[in-house]
């Protein structure tokens, strides 16, 4: 009996999870970021609403550094002198904070969303 | 640089002191060595530094989503064994606990806090990593070594705040707690896959913001407790309950379907009486 209800538990979770889960990236414009001496390129830029968005983020730095917003819920560690891809939005019209977690004093910036 | 050191050691150890904190109160309860601890504290250790040297090849894995397909899987473990855990303690009779299933509850632990070492380890190597060989890096080490111990601190007082209590207390705030554990984690593997878009972001249910942000201490406490998140997607929040109910259902299942051997041995017992 416990046996059944087990699989039935993970039965619906797998299904759940593959109703969930889109595994063909659906084309989203490209924002190319860069990170050169703790600090973002550009810090600022403005992206239409309701648009998914890729962003590519280029560390230049020897160092890693933590891409994070808690306006985006987004965080990602970024390996010195390598890239990263992270996807955003749709995103409601506003102001979207961001900063480099590992180096927060100078790493920061802003999304707009218009 | 000393505080962000501080506040970053201190976010990445609180999870998996708190972790701790519950499973070793749960241990306590089941009569259980403890000695699944440092086995978790130590193997968790290595993967997570062999990890962080090599994320720069994990993170490329999948079209750049390697990082996040990885964090997510430890994530999906812990939820699960978390729910397999309590499904056992459920089933140990405290007063006469059953070898196997202590063991069992054991192994439960080894994986539980080796997945969380790993997944916050390889962050806090990376971080320090980029200090190694700048004048800054005796700064950020005794930051860190601050942050290591203030959430170390808070993971030994949760653990005596639960034995504190009496058994009936004590096991129903370790099975809340568990449950939002595991909860949490499951919510915040669909955040990582929203991530690298292989599940559609949509708007947040609500926006709770301006009520505890996020970046408060109060919020961060919060996150590390009960996975607070100020703007949740529907999906969050449904595999917030799906991880819930998984953890809830497997300690009540035991009440409702109870183990058939133990009720076939029972009656031979009071015959032999």
């Amino acid at each position: 009996m416990n046996r059944l209800i087990i699989k039935r538990i993970l039965f619906y979770f797998g299904l759940l999870l593959a109703i969930a889960v889109s595994p063909i990236s659906q084309a989203a414009p490209i924002i190319k970021i860069e990170i050169k001496d703790h600090l973002f390129y550009p810090s600022e830029f403005s992206v239409p609403a309701n648009t998914k968005i890729k962003l590519l983020i280029i560390n230049n730095d020897p160092t890693p550094e933590e891409f994070e917003s808690y306006e985006l819920n987004r965080e990602k560690v970024i390996i010195g002198n390598s890239k990263a891809v992270i996807f955003i939005g749709p995103l409601s019209p506003g102001t979207y904070p961001f900063f480099g977690e590992f180096y927060p004093k100078t790493a920061q910036g802003k999304i707009l969303v218009n | 640089m000393l505080p962000n050191a501080v506040i970053l050691i201190l976010q990445e150890t609180l999870e998996a002191a708190l972790l701790i904190g519950v499973l070793l109160a749960v241990s306590t309860r089941v009569h259980d060595s403890k000695r699944w601890l440092p086995i978790a504290l130590i193997s968790g250790g290595c993967v997570a530094a062999i990890l962080a040297n090599q994320m720069g090849i994990i993170s490329e894995w999948f079209d750049y989503a390697g990082q996040e397909l990885l964090n997510a899987l430890f994530q999906t473990i812990i939820c699960l064994t978390i729910a397999l855990a309590v499904w056992l303690t459920a089933t140990i009779d405290p007063l006469d606990p059953q070898p196997g299933k202590v063991a069992a509850f054991s192994h439960c632990a080894i994986i539980i806090i080796f997945c969380a070492v790993v997944r916050e380890g390889q962050e806090i190597i990376l971080y320090l990593s980029g200090f190694m060989y700048t004048e800054n890096f005796q700064k950020v080490l005794t930051g860190g070594a601050l942050g290591f111990s203030i959430g170390a601190s808070i993971g030994i007082l949760l653990f005596y705040s639960l034995v504190d209590h009496a058994g009936r207390e004590r096991r129903a705030a370790c099975l809340v707690l568990l449950a939002l554990f595991a909860g949490n984690m499951l919510s915040q593997s669909t955040l990582l896959l929203m991530q690298i878009d292989w599940l559609t972001q949509s708007p947040p249910i609500w926006n709770t913001s301006t009520l505890v942000a996020e970046t408060s201490i109060f919020g961060q406490l919060l996150y590390a407790l009960v996975g607070y998140e100020a703007t949740p997607s529907p999906i969050q929040a449904a595999a917030y309950i799906l991880g819930v109910t998984l953890v809830t259902g497997a300690n009540f299942m035991p009440r409702y379907y109870p183990d058939k051997k133990k009720q076939q041995v029972q009656p031979v017992r009071g015959n032999d009486a």
